[in-house]
């Protein structure tokens, strides 16, 4: 199969004060099939959100840029490359994008109702009535009942839940085949995050999206996630089909993570946590970003960077994939 | 809504109101001399409630036509004024760069001129151009500090996450910059109007009583003041009438302004 989203070798630039430049994103291949739900996670720092800031161009230029050598295609047209116009119409046409904090993504002086009539007019060439239809039969669609009130609503009149669930409307307004969340459950409630999982994954069965979920909360990559993708120091250092991931993960990092995970039937015991800091996105270590942290690192690792070795549908950059006998128990 | 914001609102609603209908409230033609012979510079009385000026016309008349013109001048030069410093201040907040940087220089060079030396070296030379000009220059060198305002609010706003929400959502940038960024930046605007129109009727004042603002025969604040204080130890009332007047019309806007800005801006809360 296709991805409906490839993305190669991107790498996002920003050029500091002072003239240092950190790359947050080094060099980022993934694909993203129609159907999935793709999770990206990592630690705060990975570069997880601007990685998918990138996929649309919506990094600050200057003092960003990405990589003239990069490429997001989306059905084999390279999003990178387009004209503005064409790039307006990918941004919430073809791609929609749901961000982390609802309450301050949504503009504050206009309406939902509003918001969601101004995407859908602009991306599916409505008249304003029939884009106030859509807007309603979008709201609906998200699990906000009562539209017509909610239409005429302003943004502080809803909760958290209901706000996110708005967002969604509008990401959906345009019709997209990929939806891209970055952190969309992390500033909701422990029971709302559920509700609107459960809705994306919903919505990902009916409408066949193909869904990209940036989260730090492995728990939620587990809900919903048909792959992970484990991203450290910039890059994709594992990734493998959730159930595989979770099961047999092979790269320490994601070892070290899924240790760190809270479990209600272990209380009272100190939680294992990854020693050291993430590493700064000015200086990434040499050889294996990793290995500062890592506790099987020896000599090859310091040296040279592991590729993604494959081992099956699993891949993962790190030398124990190919000298296991090195793993300490 | 507050006291003071109702009592401003309600004060600057009464001030264009009695301006609006000066013909009506005037017992007398504002220009018309009555009486010559007879009636120059006569004390307050039933019939001249304000008294007449040294060439025997009515003053309340003259103070009514005046508020009208004093107001019109003010309140179209501060649109002139706000609409142009928005528009500025919104394309060096959302352009940034080098098209930022100059505006802003310029803005700042503008500044360092004082206002009214600019405002008398304009209309000395342009002495045909009447109301018209008057408000048209006012306006002109009016915007300035409305253009860094609304410029530092654009600054804050584009950063914030409903901005970049929008551009995700794939709207071009003037639909961003128009319908996202300048309806959020809309509190402090109304309020440096609000506070404009008081500063412009003090500096319409103030040229008119040079003579080079609202010219006779036009009855204007400023122009009043300028014939009354030749007869400040004779009839005192001829030039404290518009004065009192200016100073009550300036202090009921920065009343408004205030209670606007305490009422929308939620930083000054």
């Amino acid at each position: 199969m296709k991805p409906l989203l490839a993305v190669r070798d991107l790498t996002t630039v920003f050029s500091l004060p002072g003239g240092g430049v950190a790359r947050p994103v080094d060099g980022v291949s993934l694909d993203l099939f129609p159907g999935e739900t793709l999770a990206l996670v990592g630690e705060s720092g990975s570069g997880k959100t601007t990685l998918a800031l990138s996929l649309l161009r919506l990094i600050p230029e200057p003092p960003g840029h990405i990589d003239p050598a990069s490429r997001v295609e989306l059905d084999g047209t390279d999003i990178l490359r387009l004209e503005p116009l064409a790039l307006r119409r990918v941004r919430g046409g073809a791609i929609g994008m749901v961000f982390q904090e609802p309450g301050s993504s949504l503009n504050p002086v206009m309406t939902v109702g509003a918001q969601i009539v101004e995407t859908a007019r602009l991306h599916a060439g409505l008249d304003r009535r029939a884009a106030r239809r859509r807007a309603g039969a979008l709201l609906a669609d998200v699990g906000l009942p009562d539209t017509e009130r909610r239409l005429d609503q302003y943004p502080h009149e809803l909760s958290g839940g209901m706000q996110q669930r708005v967002m969604i409307a509008m990401a959906l307004a345009g019709g997209p085949r990929v939806l891209i969340a970055d952190e969309p459950t992390t500033a909701l409630d422990v029971t709302i995050q559920l509700q609107i999982l459960d809705l994306l994954a919903d919505l990902k069965q009916r409408l066949g999206l193909a869904v990209l979920l940036i989260t730090h909360d492995l728990g939620v990559a587990a809900r919903v996630a048909d792959r992970v993708a484990v991203m450290y120091g910039g890059r994709i250092v594992e990734s493998a089909p959730a159930a595989r991931l979770f099961e047999r993960p092979q790269h320490p990092y994601t070892e070290a993570l899924l240790r760190a995970v809270p479990r209600v039937d272990r209380t009272g015991e100190r939680l294992p946590v990854v020693r050291g800091q993430p590493p700064p996105a000015t200086d990434w270590p040499a050889g294996c970003r990793f290995h500062p942290r890592c506790p099987h690192a020896w000599e090859r690792c310091r040296d040279a960077e592991p590729g993604l070795i494959a081992f099956g549908e699993q891949v993962s950059r790190c030398w124990l994939m190919d000298e296991p006998g090195r793993r300490t128990p | 809504m507050s006291r003071r914001l109702r009592a401003g609102l309600l004060a600057v609603g009464v001030l264009y109101l009695i301006a609006l209908l000066a013909p009506v409230l005037a017992p007398y033609d504002p220009a018309a001399q009555l009486n010559l012979a007879g009636g120059r510079l006569l004390p307050p009385s039933l019939a001249h409630p304000l008294g007449t000026d040294a060439l025997s016309r009515d003053l309340l008349s003259r103070l009514l036509f005046g508020a009208r013109l004093s107001l019109a001048i003010a309140g179209l030069a501060v649109v002139v004024a706000v609409t142009l410093g928005t528009a500025v201040g919104l394309a060096a907040g959302l352009a940034g760069g080098v098209l930022d940087g100059i505006l802003m220089r310029s803005v700042d060079a503008a500044l360092a001129i004082p206002r009214v030396f600019l405002l008398v070296a304009i209309l000395a030379l342009w002495e045909q151009g009447g109301i018209g000009a008057l408000v048209l220059v006012l306006g002109l060198t009016g915007w300035f500090g409305t253009s860094r305002l609304v410029r530092a609010e654009v600054l804050s706003l584009r950063r914030r996450d409903f901005v970049l929400a929008a551009r995700a959502l794939g709207l071009p940038g003037w639909r961003v910059a128009l319908r996202h960024v300048l309806p959020n930046a809309v509190a402090p605007i109304v309020v440096t109007a609000t506070l404009g129109v008081g500063h412009t009727i003090l500096i319409e004042a103030a040229l008119s009583f040079l003579g080079i603002g609202v010219r006779p025969p036009l009855p204007s604040w400023g122009n009043m003041i300028a014939d009354g204080q030749a007869y400040l130890a004779t009839s005192p009332w001829q030039a404290m009438a518009p004065g009192l007047a200016v100073v009550a019309t300036v202090m009921i806007f920065g009343v408004l302004g205030e209670a606007l800005r305490d009422t929308m801006d939620p930083r000054s809360r």
